[in-house]
C-alpha cells in the first residue's frame, strides 16, 4: 500500500519541457505511481495537479493513497533544472592552445563565444563581456613555449581585465598562468588546472570546467549521480546518452574499487550535441537530411528545424516525429565524434537514452534509433528514462535516501527497450550469414535464418530475460571473434534486434535510394509512421 | 490560475504575453564604443545612448603624460591627447578610445573608425551601462512580444496591411517611408531590401523563412560594409519560420496602434509602444491558437480536455477538444496550443 504522507514529486524542469512524476512506496518499495510532461512555460504545479487528478481518476486504489490534487502541491519534491549552460570565452597566448582550451570546452558543455583564433585579445575580452558568458578559459600548457612566455604578461592584463567589469565570471585558467592569479578578488574565481591538455586529452581540465559550468541542481549533474547509481546497483557498465535542447551528455559508468563497492564515471557535455542548434549551419541540416526517410528541401527542412528550435514542445506527431528522430540520430553523431575519449573505454552493458529528443517516439523507434549509430561489435540492452526520472534522483543528497529511491524504483526508472546484437562481419554464405536461437527463461524458443545486411528481430518482451545463441559458417566479430556465441539477453519494447548492418553503418549515396532504405529498416519498428 | 481553468485543463495550454508592462530592453554594446549616458537617466525617443564603432583596433601607446593615474580602470574612456611641441621634445598625440587594459606602463585602447550613434528608440530610464557589454533601459511603455527580430532598434508609425496579405515590392513606395509596415502574411527578403530602400523603418510579420531571414542579413551587412551608414531598420518575427497569420488579439491591438509611432527592438524581440489612448483588446479567456503543427494559426474555443489521443505517425499526446472558427471540432495535442493573457 502507498501512503501520500510519503510519496515524493519528482520535477525535471527542462528548458524546452518540464516532467513530473510521483514516486509512492508500494509495499516496502518506491514505485512510479504517474508521469507526465508539458511545455516548460506551463510549470510544474499546474502539471502536478493535473498528474495526481489524472491518477486518482484512472486507479481508484491508487486515488485513496494519494492526496487531492490542491494538496499534492504540499509533497516533498526532488527537483533538477535543465537551464542553459554559460558561453565561454578563451584567452589563449596561440592558435595551438586556443584549439586545446576551445575543444575542452565544447566537451564541458561551453559553447565558445568570440573569435576562432588566436591571439585575438580584444576579440576574446569583447567575448568575455557578452552576457550569454559565464566562463573564461584561459592559459598555457604546463610548459609555455618562448612565444606563449613572451604574451603571459598582456594575457594576464586581459583576465584582470575582464574580471573587473565582470564580477559574476568565473576563471579556469591552465598551466602556470593560473599561480599568477593572486588578486583576491580574481583568485576567488579561478580554478587553476596545472596540467591541463597533456596526456589526457584535456579530459583534466573538461572535468575541472564541468565543475565550476554545472550548477549544483543542474539535471546533468544529477544524471552522473543516477548512472552511478545504476551502475552500483545492477553491477554493470552504464552508459547515459542524454540528447537535449540546448546540449548533449554521455556519461559512463562502472562498479569500481575492491569488491565493487563504488563506482567511477566519465563524463562529457557536448555543446555542439543539442537536437537543433538555435542557427542551424548547412552541413547540420545537410547530416539532419542524411538521416531522414522524409523528403524535404533544404529549405523546408532549414524552416522546420528552427521552428524545432523555438517551439520544442509542439509539432511533435507525424512527420516532425520522424524528423525528430533524424535529428537525434544526427545529435548522437556528434556528441561521439567529439568525445573519442569515451568510446576508447569499454564498451558499455546498458545503454540508457535521456532526454527530451526521445520523448514521444515509439520506444522500438528509438531503439532502432540508438543501434543506427552507436556502432560497435557487441551486445548491450538499451534503456529509456522515459519519466526523466534520473537526473532528480541522482540529484538526492543523502546517499542512502538516493540508492532506497533508484533501487526501489529502478524498474520504472529505466523502460526496457530490449538488447541489441551487433555482429561485424557476418556474411552471407548459400543464402544465409548465419542463425539465431533465442531461448527464453521459462519459456519457449525460436531459430531465425539470418539476412546479411539486415535487422532481425525477434519478439522478446519487457521483463523476459534468456540467451541468444548466434552461429555462422566463418568466424565474425563480437568483441572478439569467433564461429559463434551464446549471448544473455533481456527482453523490452523494442525486443531482441540482431543487426547484421555493417559497422559502421553505410548508406546509399542517391538521396531517394537513401530514404527508402531507411524507411524499409525502420517500418517493422514503426509501423505507423506512414499514417 | 482560476478555478475554472484548473478544472477544465486550460492551465496546461502554455499562456503567451499579448502585452509586457515596462519591459527592460538591452542593447548590446562592443569594446570600444562608447556608451553617453549614465545609470538612472531618464531618455526620450531620439536620445543618443551610444556611440558605436564599425571598424575597432586596439592600439597601444606608453602612459601618456597627461593621465592622471599610473593605473587607467578597465573600461574607462581615454580622450585622447593631440600631438605637442616643447622646449625642444616632441609628444606624440594618442589616440581616444576605450581602455581595455594596460601591462606595465602601457595601454592597450581600443580605437574604432566609422561612428555611428546608437539611440533610444523609445522613452525610458536607464538601469544599467557595463562599457563594452551593454545599456539596458526600463522602458516606459510597453512591448507586445515577439519570437525574434532582425537589425534595430527602429523607430516609426505604425502602418497595417490587410490581413493575410502578401507584401509585394509594387505596393512600396515612398508615402510608406518612415513607417514600420505590419505585413499579415508572407514577406521576401527582396521585399525587405525594398522595405529599406523606399525608407521604411520596420516590417513586423508573423512568420519569416530562415531563408528569407539569411538572405536579408546578407544583404544588411554589405550595406552596412559600405562607407555610409545605413537607416535603422528591423524586422519583428512574432511566431517563427514557418507560415502562419498573425494572431487575432494581437492583429487587433496594432489595429488600435494605426498611425501611432513605435519602435522594434531585439533584445528582447518586441514592438514598443506607448499605451496612453491604446484600447487594448479583449481577449476571450477560452481563446485558443494552434501554433505548432499543419494547422498552424487557426485559432478556436477551448471545449476541455480530451485525454491522451492517438495523433499521426501513432504518437500518443495529451489533447484538448477545440472548436475551430469554422464550427468543426478536433482533438489537438496540447503542446501545440497556446492562449493570450
Amino acid at each position: 500500500m502507498t501512503s501520500s504522507a510519503d510519496a515524493r514529486i519528482v520535477v525535471e524542469e527542462g528548458t524546452a519541457t518540464v516532467a513530473v512524476s510521483v514516486l509512492a512506496p508500494v509495499d516496502g518499495r518506491w514505485r512510479l505511481a504517474a508521469s507526465e510532461a508539458a511545455p516548460a512555460a506551463v510549470g510544474a504545479d499546474a502539471l502536478i495537479a493535473e498528474l495526481v487528478r489524472t491518477a486518482r481518476a484512472a486507479d481508484p486504489d491508487l486515488a485513496r493513497d494519494l492526496p487531492r490534487p490542491a494538496r499534492a502541491l504540499d509533497l516533498p519534491r526532488i527537483v533538477s533544472r535543465g537551464a542553459p549552460l554559460p558561453g565561454a570565452a578563451i584567452v589563449a597566448p596561440s592558435a595551438r592552445q586556443h584549439t586545446a582550451l576551445a575543444a575542452a570546452a565544447r566537451t564541458a558543455g561551453l559553447a565558445v563565444a568570440g573569435p576562432a583564433d588566436a591571439p585575438d585579445l580584444l576579440g576574446a575580452v569583447g567575448a568575455a563581456l557578452r552576457p550569454d558568458v559565464g566562463v573564461v578559459v584561459a592559459g598555457t600548457g604546463s610548459k609555455p613555449t618562448s612565444d606563449e612566455r613572451g604574451i603571459a604578461d598582456e594575457l594576464l592584463a586581459a583576465l584582470r581585465s575582464i574580471a573587473a567589469r565582470r564580477s559574476d565570471i568565473r576563471f579556469v585558467v591552465t598551466g602556470p598562468l593560473g599561480a599568477r592569479m593572486t588578486t583576491p578578488d580574481v583568485r576567488d574565481r579561478t580554478t587553476t588546472v596545472v596540467d591541463p591538455a597533456e596526456g589526457d586529452g584535456g579530459v583534466g581540465l573538461r572535468d575541472a570546467l564541468l565543475e565550476v559550468a554545472l550548477p549544483p541542481d543542474h539535471t546533468r549533474r544529477g544524471l552522473v549521480g543516477g548512472v552511478r547509481e545504476l551502475a552500483f546497483l545492477l553491477e554493470l557498465r552504464v552508459e547515459v546518452l542524454e540528447i537535449g535542447h540546448t546540449a548533449g551528455m554521455r556519461a559512463i559508468a562502472w562498479p569500481a574499487g575492491e569488491g565493487a563497492t563504488s563506482t567511477d564515471a566519465a563524463v562529457a557535455v557536448v555543446a555542439d550535441g543539442a537536437l537543433v542548434p538555435a542557427d542551424p549551419p548547412d552541413e547540420l541540416v545537410d547530416a539532419i537530411a542524411g538521416w531522414s526517410p522524409v523528403a524535404l528541401d533544404r529549405v523546408r527542412l532549414r524552416d522546420r528545424l528552427v521552428e524545432a528550435y523555438e517551439s520544442p514542445w509542439g509539432d511533435l506527431d507525424g512527420e516532425s516525429a520522424i524528423l525528430t528522430l533524424a535529428a537525434a540520430r544526427a545529435a548522437v553523431e556528434r556528441v561521439a565524434a567529439a568525445t573519442p575519449d569515451l568510446d576508447a573505454l569499454p564498451a558499455a552493458d546498458l545503454l540508457v537514452a535521456a532526454g527530451g529528443a526521445w520523448a514521444e517516439a515509439p520506444a522500438s523507434a528509438v531503439a532502432l534509433a540508438l543501434v543506427d549509430v552507436l556502432r560497435r561489435p557487441g551486445a548491450m540492452q538499451l534503456g529509456l528514462d522515459h519519466a526523466r526520472l534520473l537526473g532528480p534522483l541522482g540529484l538526492v543528497p543523502d546517499p542512502d535516501e538516493r540508492r532506497a529511491l533508484v533501487a526501489g524504483a529502478i524498474d520504472d526508472i529505466v523502460l526496457p527497450l530490449g538488447t541489441a546484437i551487433t555482429p561485424r562481419g557476418m556474411r552471407a554464405s548459400r543464402g544465409s550469414a548465419g542463425r539465431l536461437r533465442l531461448a527464453v527463461d521459462g519459456g519457449m524458443s525460436v531459430e531465425l535464418a539470418l539476412e546479411a545486411g539486415g535487422v532481425h528481430l525477434a519478439d522478446l518482451p519487457p521483463g523476459a530475460t534468456g540467451s541468444a545463441w548466434l552461429t555462422s559458417k566463418e568466424q565474425f566479430d563480437l568483441g572478439v571473434r569467433a564461429r559463434g556465441f551464446e549471448i544473455p539477453v533481456s527482453g523490452g519494447l523494442g525486443g531482441l534486434i540482431v543487426d547484421l548492418r555493417e559497422v559502421p553503418l553505410k548508406l546509399p549515396s542517391r538521396p531517394d535510394r537513401r530514404r527508402e532504405q531507411l524507411a524499409a529498416w525502420q517500418r517493422p519498428l514503426w509501423p505507423d509512421a506512414d499514417r | 490560475m482560476s478555478d475554472l481553468q484548473a478544472a477544465d485543463g486550460l492551465d496546461l495550454v502554455v499562456a503567451r504575453r499579448l502585452v509586457e508592462a515596462a519591459p527592460l530592453v538591452r542593447f548590446p554594446l562592443t569594446p570600444g564604443d562608447r556608451a553617453i549616458v549614465l545609470d538612472g537617466e531618464e531618455v526620450g525617443a531620439g536620445t543618443t545612448l551610444a556611440r558605436r564603432y564599425r571598424d575597432v583596433r586596439m592600439e597601444t601607446f606608453a602612459r601618456p603624460e597627461g593621465s592622471l593615474r599610473a593605473s587607467p580602470s578597465a573600461g574607462g574612456w581615454w580622450p585622447g591627447t593631440e600631438q605637442a611641441r616643447g622646449r625642444g621634445q616632441r609628444r606624440r598625440g594618442t589616440p581616444a578610445g576605450e581602455i581595455l587594459y594596460d601591462v606595465g606602463d602601457r595601454w592597450h585602447v581600443v580605437v574604432g573608425d566609422h561612428e555611428e550613434t546608437l539611440d533610444s528608440p523609445a522613452d525610458g530610464i536607464v538601469e544599467d551601462v557595463r562599457p563594452g557589454a551593454h545599456v539596458a533601459v526600463r522602458m516606459t511603455g510597453s512591448g507586445v512580444p515577439g519570437m525574434a527580430a532582425v537589425g534595430g532598434p527602429s523607430r516609426g508609425r505604425l502602418v497595417t496591411f490587410p490581413a493575410d496579405a502578401d507584401l509585394r515590392t509594387s505596393a512600396l513606395d515612398v508615402g510608406l517611408a518612415g513607417a514600420i509596415a505590419v505585413v499579415g502574411a508572407r514577406v521576401d527578403a527582396e521585399t525587405l531590401t525594398r522595405c529599406r530602400a523606399t525608407g521604411i523603418r520596420g516590417v513586423v510579420v508573423a512568420h519569416l523563412s530562415d531563408k528569407e531571414r539569411r538572405d536579408f542579413l546578407g544583404s544588411e551587412a554589405r550595406q552596412r560594409a559600405g562607407y555610409h551608414g545605413i537607416a535603422p531598420f528591423a524586422v519583428l518575427i512574432l511566431d517563427g519560420a514557418v507560415r502562419r497569420s498573425i494572431a487575432s488579439p494581437v492583429r487587433s491591438l496594432l489595429g488600435a496602434m494605426d498611425g501611432r509611432e513605435v519602435a522594434i527592438v531585439a533584445d528582447p524581440p518586441m514592438l514598443l509602444f506607448d499605451p496612453a489612448g491604446v484600447e487594448q483588446p479583449e481577449v476571450p479567456a477560452d481563446l485558443v491558437r494552434i501554433h505548432s503543427g499543419p494547422a498552424a494559426g487557426r485559432e478556436g474555443t477551448w471545449l476541455g480536455q480530451a485525454g491522451v489521443r492517438r495523433f499521426r505517425a501513432g504518437v500518443r499526446l495529451r489533447a484538448g477538444l477545440v472548436r475551430l472558427d469554422d464550427g468543426s471540432e478536433v482533438a489537438v495535442p496540447l503542446a501545440d496550443l497556446e492562449r493570450y493573457v
